[in-house]
């Protein structure tokens, strides 16, 4: 990159937000997924106005400007995929208003999701969406992504939660969309920019809804024999209309490698284990329990617990949140997907993976938000043989195309990315692509925000890309 | 008859045959929006058919409006051109119901009430309990983002619409999100033709969650001697963990507008209705907890309705703006997104304002965070159209003034006149514009109907 | 990507004492860590986090990255307080990556002339040597009795070194060392409950006199009989903690010996930071090694006072007192060794206590051994942030549960201006016995 752009982002944010060195580079190549892209240089703006500069000094030069929260996201969404501008906003993080009679929060991009609840439980509200990263990810990175989480189910996803933005243009014009109030009249320009990946505007401030802790809370664990009885009590959950506030799915595999790590209790000789959650009312919650113990033992529950205390509760979510990461114990390298299946097809889809990964020669792991129909397929390969890994990415690449074949989608809550890119034609035909291309256009015309997300690179084909590896191991002596 | 006009009629003869098409100026009065009389209505019998036509108007930059139940064609600005009246009334049909699922696709014609009827046969229902529910389509109440007093526990169409499909300006088929409960995949383009009034597209299929109808259901309605004590009484609702299905507050105005022979609300009374929804045990408890809620704010009374009283309330509070509008020749409807803690403070600057023109004022407040005035003065001159009119823009200013937005969602023609019922231009207007742009190249699409004349 | 393979080929970890893949692969950058490293809350940067700091040794050592100035810098930063680790589902111990990797650094990067002579006077020539640990604590104690602090302090020279921090944090040197202990035997105080052998520190054995005294008083009134073994000397965890191995190998060798003479129910220390160490023993050699079983044995006696006093129960009768205490998890204890209840518990079991939750009580304080000497801004900050968590449950002490906490907070209530005491959690039950 030019050193006059890095002098002059050094003079607009100070030298100590400015990161050009390529160790330091180095450090933002990655994030939570499997993809790999280095940016040209790392500013960590503090101020709406500072992101204006960086984007007009993007814009002078045209050099594209990728942002980026804490980089736990699944789908490549905050690397610099064309190198450029990456801008991270781990700074930027400050809580500016809290509203609790009107049930608002506003925030800046960089704050931690499970910090705005931490802000405002002591009076009685949280913030609902609830990403398995909630500790450490960003407002930011789930406004960007329209990240979802277990307890979507019942309440809805980022998009159900945000309300109002002021975004920095890539023009470096600065916009309010939405507010705090409700149905604002006019285009939705909220709804559209919650999960656009980053590839309309930079997102400056959040306005976000805050979400009445229920009265009452009450978590079963339903233990099964086989995977079937565990998908068939979901379908029919769902089908009888219950709708708890979570509903997750995790089969034996997955449970023996948490349960390792979290000691919950998760029972190691099942098949497969639903964890349900029902919140609201009292009254609520005991008829809804009680509605779902019906089914359980209607679909061969072998036993279905109910956590004695909140202790008990948090652990066995200590257990499905840290799922994915408590795979690492088991391989150094794992591929999850985020397909989207109809509820009702969810027993024939699992049988379907399983057929898919007796095929490539892998085991596949199950650990998903069943309620929502949304699965996630880990894979696991070891990075350091390439064959393995490309037999990984032709696998989710076949489960992906399942799911779209039975009405579904290709990500329920991680984004498109880089990663899913080229599987955008499967769902999306040409036409509804270029619509999509108009709307970037209104929005990002020279196409410097985030660019190589989204959109396939190729036209029209549903071919698997593979990325080359970065972690090759060292060269043994 | 110009020979350009009768080339446009031949083709959409062409296209969906002769039957399909209205060109007899009589009816084409159904079709007429603030006045303006189209040179025809279309009704395509499939996407296919639509997308043809949609082309042929942009090749012949003929405009077009589409158009369903005719419920709302008076909301929004006149359209600066209309030449085609695109009627939904041959897209009707149910595509897909998943009960299973809960997911629903519909065809945009398809009314409201024909599809609750037949989610009802599965026990579900779709929460869009909208004024005209009798022949009010699913494109219209999209397209204008109708308001549901359920919004209080479902939100509103943005949050369970799941996806759309939708023809563009320049006659492109074309969806966004998609069929399942979640899906992130690609823009979420159908959020912007929620409330877009037909200018960006025209909606063909819509996908919904859908949701279990309750077992059992009361309706409580609560009545206060003046405005505060009502919206404290709100207030504490909403910080509680009571999840009611809805939370109305009536100013007494419209108490006299809601009350029928079946059911009559207290004269001269502030009055909240709210309904408690789900299990038996669940409309129990709020039974049970209502009633302090109610007397901590001094209530004069707290009643629990019959089901022919709830029915006639629900009702008339559904059908609010269509008995505004009959109990006035030139009532104007304003409809307010409002902070609820700003709620008692615009109501009072609201009812000076009435005051102050001499206008009479019902109000119907959504406690989560809406208000829907209706100034429905008893005669239509110029006299009262003057006095409308300031009225009007003095609600502008009010919501201005306490950061609320307003929008004039009925008014008679003569008013759209003097000012835009969207009120003063935003600073996101350039956006929009280019957006439509996008969608629309050629302006075809209900030119002038929207937002900064879009 | 404008990624510009280094064309010189990197030289990567060498030798022993290394990050191995097996235990860094685990790593699968899901960065649920970050928010809970002290170092990546306060500057945000994705070097100076758990993952970025695994990225940069899995880089170096695949030769991609020079273990140079900016790796040896992010790595220098980290506390090693190990939060990351409570947080990490993938089960990396990333004490022992970031440990390993300072060995690295030890052994393969040089220092500044006047880093390398204090870090060597330090590690190599100060802490193993008890006798020279307490000739320097005299020399010290002459500084602090005789004016000369607050000479310093008045004039403002500290300031003007930019040490006035540092000074606040220099302990105060006891007026009696507890080295005359060594050797004793204190008799249980009513039946014996358990013999144990009681592990005294080094510089806490000239600061901390009254600590140790107090932790073997709660002891012995608990019913156990408390040795004190001689020919024990530091447990060589800061020498751990900075890359220096071999020192603290042969420290451990030595205390090996001096605990493994007789048999004991347990081996005791007031220290979390000295007994995640001690625990870790095992780390120090390989599994063919001479000293490995000894090491596994020692580990297996080794416990922190209040994991051995919750699992034991107290048996003394502990007089009410009235007040409002706030606690420090210990990272080494909280982290190092998972223990959050005993202390917790300890606490709670004394009559009239009423204990306060702070928020984020299990982020570290800064202290981090040598840490706030060391990266003294860095310490300083974090400091403040807790001390604001801890001023705001408004009760007057905090407690703890390591002599460096207690140092650090100590400072901090002065530096703040909390007027809070701060106290260790056997001092705790010392005033109720």
């Amino acid at each position: 990159m030019d050193s006059k752009i890095i002098r002059a982002l050094e003079e607009i944010l100070g030298k100590q937000s400015v990161l050009s060195a390529r160790e330091d580079l180095m450090m933002y190549e990655y994030d939570g997924s499997i993809e790999v892209a280095r940016p040209d240089v790392v500013v960590f703006p503090r101020t709406t106005q500072d992101v204006v500069r960086i984007v007009q000094l993007a814009n002078r030069h045209q050099v594209p400007i990728t942002g980026r929260g804490a980089g736990t996201g699944l789908s490549g969404g905050a690397l610099a995929r064309q190198g450029g501008i990456l801008t991270v906003f781990s700074r930027m993080n400050k809580i500016l208003e809290i509203d609790i009679e009107n049930q608002r929060a506003v925030v800046q991009p960089g704050v931690v999701n499970l910090d705005i609840t931490r802000a405002v439980e002591h009076a009685g509200f949280y913030f609902a969406p609830d990403p398995s990263s909630q500790k450490s990810c960003t407002i930011g990175g789930n406004v960007a992504e329209n990240a979802g989480g277990p307890h979507t189910l019942l309440y809805g996803i980022t998009t159900n939660h945000v309300l109002g933005l002021e975004v920095v243009m890539p023009s470096g014009e600065v916009l309010r969309v939405g507010g705090k109030t409700l149905d604002t009249p006019g285009y939705d320009l909220t709804g559209l920019l919650v999960g656009s990946e980053g590839t309309l505007a930079i997102v400056t401030e959040v306005t976000v809804k805050l979400t009445r802790l229920p009265e009452a809370t009450k978590t079963l664990l339903a233990i099964y024999e086989t995977v079937d009885d565990a998908t068939e009590t979901v379908a029919e959950i769902t089908a009888r209309a219950i709708t708890p506030a979570a509903c997750e799915f995790m089969d034996g595999w997955t449970l023996r490698v948490v349960e390792a790590w979290v000691h919950a209790g998760f029972p190691l000789d099942s098949a497969a284990v639903l964890l349900i959650e029902v919140d609201g009312l009292r009254e609520a919650i005991e008829a809804q329990a009680a509605e779902i113990l019906d089914v359980c033992k209607l679909h061969r529950a072998r036993e279905v617990r109910v956590a004695k205390d909140s202790k008990e509760r948090e652990l066995l979510w200590k257990g499905r949140k840290n799922a994915f990461g408590a795979v690492g114990r088991l391989s150094p390298s794992y591929y999850v997907q985020d397909g989207v299946i109809p509820r009702t097809k969810l027993p024939a889809t699992l049988r379907e993976i399983d057929v898919i990964g007796k095929k490539y020669g892998f085991e596949i792991g199950n650990i998903f938000h069943a309620g929502d129909g949304n699965l996630h397929p880990i894979i696991l390969f070891d990075p350091r043989d390439r064959g393995q890994y490309e037999r990984a990415v032709a696998a989710a690449g076949e489960i992906m195309a399942h799911c779209i074949a039975v009405g579904g989608s290709i990500t329920g809550e991680h984004g498109v990315g880089f990663e899913k890119s080229e599987l955008m034609p499967l769902m999306f035909t040409e036409a509804d692509l270029d619509a999509m291309r108009g709307v970037r256009h209104a929005f990002n015309p020279a196409g410097l925000l985030n660019p190589g997300k989204i959109f396939p690179f190729g036209k029209g084909c549903g071919e698997v890309r593979v990325q080359p590896f970065p972690i090759t191991p060292a060269t043994p002596l | 008859m110009s020979p350009a006009t009768s080339i446009s009629l031949s083709r959409l003869r062409e296209i969906s045959g002769a039957a399909h098409v209205v060109e007899d100026p009589a009816q084409l009065t159904a079709f007429e929006i603030d006045g303006l009389r189209p040179t025809a209505a279309v009704a395509p019998a499939s996407v296919d058919e639509l997308a043809e036509i949609i082309r042929f108007a942009a090749s012949e930059q003929l405009a077009l409006v589409p158009c369903g139940g005719r419920t709302k064609l008076a909301m929004g600005m006149p359209p600066a051109r209309f030449d085609i009246a695109v009627s939904s009334a041959r897209l009707n049909r149910v595509l897909a119901f998943d009960p299973g699922d809960l997911t629903l696709g519909v065809e945009a014609g398809i009314s409201i009430a024909a599809l609750n009827a037949q989610l009802a046969e599965k026990g579900q229902f779709l929460p869009l309990r909208v004024a005209f529910e009798d022949s009010a389509t699913i494109g219209g109440i999209i397209a204008t983002n109708s308001s549901s007093p359920l919004r209080h526990a479902f939100g509103g169409p943005r949050d369970y619409v799941l996806g759309m499909e939708f023809v563009t300006g320049e006659g492109f088929p074309t969806k966004s999100g998609g069929r399942v409960v979640k899906s992130v995949a690609g823009y979420d383009i159908h959020k912007l033709l929620i409330g877009s009034l037909g200018t960006l597209g025209v909606i063909t299929r819509v996908n919904f969650k859908t949701f279990p109808l309750p077992p059992a259901q009361r309706t409580f309605v609560a009545s206060f001697a003046a405005p505060e004590p009502v919206l404290a009484f709100c207030r504490a609702l909403a910080q509680s963990v009571l999840q009611p299905w809805l939370v109305e507050v009536v100013d007494p105005a419209a108490a006299a507008v809601l009350s029928s022979d079946a059911y009559r609300l207290p004269a001269g009374k502030w009055c909240v209705v709210t309904a408690a929804c789900g299990k038996p045990s669940i409309v129990e408890r709020h039974a049970r907890d209502l009633p302090g809620f109610a007397e901590r704010a001094q209530a004069a009374e707290f009643v629990a309705l019959s089901d022919a009283q709830k029915s006639s309330l629900l009702g008339r509070v559904r059908e609010f703006p269509r008995h505004a509008r009959d109990a006035s020749p030139a009532a104007t409807l304003v409809r307010f997104s409002v902070l609820p803690t700003q709620i008692p403070a615009l109501l009072s600057r609201m009812r000076q304002i009435a005051e102050q023109n001499q206008l009479p004022l019902a109000m119907l407040v959504r406690a989560s965070g809406f208000i829907f005035a209706a100034l429905m003065p008893p005669e239509k001159n110029a006299d009262t159209l003057r006095r409308l009119t300031a009225a009007a823009q003095e609600f502008f200013r009010a919501a201005d003034d306490s950061s609320a937005r307003a929008m004039i969602e009925w008014c008679p023609s003569e008013l759209k006149r003097e000012l835009s019922v969207w009120g003063p231009p935003r600073d996101d207007l350039a956006l929009m514009r280019s957006l439509k742009n996008e969608f629309d190249p050629r302006g075809i699409l209900s030119p002038g109907r929207f937002h900064g004349g879009l | 990507m404008t990624a510009t393979p280094t064309t010189r080929p990197l030289k990567g970890f060498s030798g022993d004492d290394k990050p191995l893949w097996d235990d860094y692969a685990r790593c699968v950058h899901c960065g649920l860590c970050l928010n809970h490293c002290p170092t990546y809350r306060l500057w945000g940067m994705e070097a100076d986090s758990p993952r970025g700091r695994i990225r940069q040794m899995l880089l170096v050592d695949q030769g991609q990255l020079e273990l140079g100035d900016s790796f040896v810098t992010h790595i220098d930063r980290c506390l090693d307080c190990r939060a990351c680790e409570t947080a990490c589902p993938s089960g990396v111990e990333y004490g022992k990556l970031v440990e390993f990797t300072r060995a690295q650094i030890e052994q393969q990067h040089p220092r500044g002339l006047f880093s390398r002579l204090a870090r060597e006077a330090f590690f190599r020539h100060l802490l193993p040597f008890p006798r020279r640990i307490s000739t320097a604590a005299r020399l010290a104690k002459i500084y602090q009795r005789w004016g000369f602090a607050a000479f310093a302090r008045a004039t403002g020279i500290l300031k003007l070194l930019g040490l006035d921090a540092r000074e606040r944090l220099m302990p105060r040197i006891d007026d009696k060392f507890f080295f005359s202990e060594l050797g004793k035997t204190f008799p249980a105080q009513g039946q014996r409950r358990a013999r144990v052998a009681f592990f005294a520190g080094c510089i806490a054995q000239v600061t901390f006199t009254q600590l140790n005294e107090a932790t073997i008083r709660v002891l012995t009134a608990n019913g156990c009989e408390v040795v004190v073994p001689n020919g024990q000397l530091c447990c060589g965890a800061l020498a751990v903690h900075a890359g220096v191995r071999d020192v603290a190998r042969d420290l451990a060798r030595n205390n090996l010996e001096a605990f493994l003479r007789e048999s004991f129910d347990a081996v005791i220390t007031n220290a979390a930071g000295c007994g995640s160490t001690l625990k870790e023993y095992p780390q120090l050699f390989h599994e063919g090694d001479a000293e490995y079983p000894k090491a596994i044995a020692f580990q297996k006696k080794m416990r922190d006072v209040t994991e051995f006093l919750a699992e034991l129960g107290l048996a003394a009768p502990l007089k009410e007192l009235p007040l409002r205490v706030t606690y420090q998890d210990s990272c080494h204890l909280a982290h190092g060794q998972r223990i959050r209840e005993a202390p917790r518990k300890l606490i709670r079991a004394i009559p009239g206590i009423e204990l306060v939750e702070m928020f984020r009580a299990d982020d570290c304080c800064g202290s981090a051994g040598i840490y706030n000497v060391t990266e003294t801004a860095a310490s300083m900050e974090i400091l403040a942030e807790k001390m604001r968590s801890a001023a705001a449950t408004k009760a007057p002490v905090i407690v703890t549960a390591n002599p460096g906490c207690l140092l650090q907070l100590r400072a901090g209530a002065a530096l703040h201006g909390t007027k809070q005491e701060v106290l260790h959690v056997v001092e705790l039950l010392d005033r109720a016995l």
